[in-house]
């Protein structure tokens, strides 16, 4: 950050009424507030009305934002910096970002869905990675029960695909 | 039942009246009547037959349904243990490109898992752009053109062997049957009824079933997912080439010879089967490793001589392969060679004239490194 930069603050203010205060900058990361502001709206203290997301989502949000805004304007800061001190950076961002995507996976859902409406495309990558990190490795019936989704095939469909998709059912590796 | 079968034999009769009056030629009618009459036990043990059947059938269905309903509540029964009724999570619901983007994150057998789960997620885990990627990842270095043009050209014999089905045949009796006789209406019912009788024993349908997606189920047999389950189950032998055939064969070193693979998933290696050398039966050989296959890096055929339009490019130090065969009874192999120097050559980098004096390795051996050479060698004495 530059030190002759003024700081400036948006506020967010979430379904249910929370409101969250960020650097403008953490907040430009969603495309959604970025449109807002760049149409010279959202900077008065009424802030920025985010429908459909409550503040327990937003919460979790804001701290992505500024977690990923300072790591970005570190970088930005010792540019000069050698090419290993980066990679370590980007692999402690990464370690960061996994362990913040360990939820459970409805907060998980909630979390993709906002950052998808919020136009944060760096979230929307991570809950995607954790979405099918959490299928890897399953069954068709394991990944119903998981998703609740229930199995709307006829016998006579199950029987096709399990013709079609032997290795599948008989999973060796 | 019985209006259908009155009014099913009424132009029948209508006939029988009418055409005694029409005509006079006695031997026409006595066939036109024998034909009637045959139409007519053949409409009439149709009609008998089809109540019976028909009947049958309806006790069947009911049955049936009773089957499924049983079915259907011992399969929850069993789902019920391990679905647990919350969190139902709206995947399906998640905004195309997301989803697409879940989908992208996960690897083949997981991918094809999610097909399996639904009717919805099957439509979604089949796309060609899905598949295309894992194809290109896993298989791209040993799948050529060669081979998907072979599995295509197998899937088109497969379907034009399998698929010329047997109603079409008897839609056709049927039909000229239709179009000779004026009741067209009757050859249409026989048509109806050839189709029911065509279809597979009668399947229990259930009854309260939410409305199954018509969408195709099972893959298209020519989709990208379809290519990439059948390599990846060994049920197609692709074209490739296989690096120093009979791996620790002292005479194949440092050679690629044209070779069917099977992979075996349980294994994580490939069978390679060679065509016949000479004589000698076609050769398997098991447990090749990926790093000993390649796609084959040109199109010829392994019993042709490939035209290379690049030889008068050769310079000392540069890497080829030569095509070699005992004799024309055995396919070609690619050897691996380093162009060297000749012997009257000091090898100085702005003296030498190599290129200009021996531009074919094969007129010229002695081009050929001493990688090559001994290779060469080694191959050309009898074993």
């Amino acid at each position: 950050m530059a030190a002759g930069k003024p700081v400036v603050m948006v506020t967010l203010v979430s379904s249910d009424g929370q409101s969250f205060q960020l650097l403008e900058e953490a907040a430009l990361l969603s495309a959604m507030v970025r449109d807002t502001i760049q149409i010279g709206q959202g900077r008065g203290p009424a802030g920025i009305p985010i429908r459909n997301i409550t503040g327990q989502t937003l919460s979790m949000v804001v701290v992505y934002c500024n977690k990923h805004y300072t790591a970005a304007a570190a970088a930005d800061g010792d540019d000069a910096a050698d090419e290993e001190k980066k990679v370590a950076n980007k692999k402690q961002l990464r370690e960061w970002d996994e362990q913040f995507i360990n939820l459970e996976q409805d907060k998980l859902y909630d979390i993709l869905v906002a950052a998808n409406n919020l136009g944060i495309d760096g979230l929307v990558d991570l809950c995607c990675w954790r979405f099918a990190d959490m299928m890897k490795g399953k069954s068709a019936s394991e990944i119903r029960v998981k998703l609740g989704i229930r199995d709307d095939f006829t016998s006579e469909q199950r029987a096709q695909i399990e013709k079609d998709s032997p290795w599948v059912w008989s999973r060796t590796t | 039942m019985l209006p259908l079968l009155l009014i099913s034999t009424l132009p029948a009769f209508t006939l029988l009246l009418v055409v005694p009056a029409a005509t006079h030629k006695p031997c026409k009618l006595v066939r036109e009547l024998g034909l009637v009459a045959l139409l007519l036990v053949r409409e009439l043990l149709h009609h008998s037959a089809s109540a019976a059947w028909g009947g049958r059938k309806e006790r069947e269905r009911e049955r049936g349904v009773k089957i499924m309903l049983s079915k259907e509540k011992a399969a929850p029964a069993l789902a019920a243990a391990e679905e647990p009724a919350a969190a139902a999570l709206p995947l399906l619901d998640l905004p195309e490109l997301v989803l697409e983007r879940v989908l992208e994150e996960l690897p083949p057998p997981s991918l094809a898992a999610m097909a399996c789960v639904c009717a919805a997620l099957r439509d979604r885990c089949s796309t060609d752009s899905l598949w295309e990627r894992h194809v290109t990842r896993k298989w791209g270095h040993v799948l050529g053109a060669a081979a998907r043009k072979e599995w295509e050209a197998e899937l088109s014999s497969r379907k034009s062997a399998g698929a010329l089905p047997q109603p079409a045949r008897r839609r056709g009796w049927a039909d000229s049957l239709a179009c000779a006789w004026p009741f067209s209406w009757i050859g249409c019912r026989w048509l109806k009824g050839d189709t029911v009788a065509a279809e597979p024993s009668p399947v229990p349908v259930p009854a309260p079933a939410p409305a199954p997606s018509p969408s195709p189920l099972s893959q298209p047999a020519c989709s990208v997912a379809a290519w990439y389950r059948t390599v990846e189950c060994g049920e197609f032998w692709f074209p490739a080439q296989v690096y120093n055939r009979e791996d620790g064969h002292v005479g194949f070193v440092l050679s690629c010879y044209d070779a069917h693979l099977r992979y075996d998933r349980r294994t994580d290696t490939f069978t390679a089967r060679y065509p016949p050398h000479g004589r000698k039966p076609a050769k398997e050989e098991d447990g090749v490793q990926w790093s000993r296959i390649r796609a084959p890096p040109v199109s010829t055929p392994v019993h042709d001589l490939h035209a290379s339009g690049c030889l008068d490019d050769l310079r000392p130090g540069d890497h080829f392969e030569i095509q070699w065969r005992k004799n024309k009874d055995f396919p070609y192999g690619w050897w691996y060679g380093v162009v060297g120097h000749q012997e009257s050559c000091n090898a100085n980098e702005h003296l030498c004239r190599c290129h200009e004096d021996g531009k074919d390795p094969l007129r010229h051996p002695l081009v050929c490194s001493s990688t090559f050479t001994c290779c060469r060698q080694r191959h050309v004495r009898p074993k």
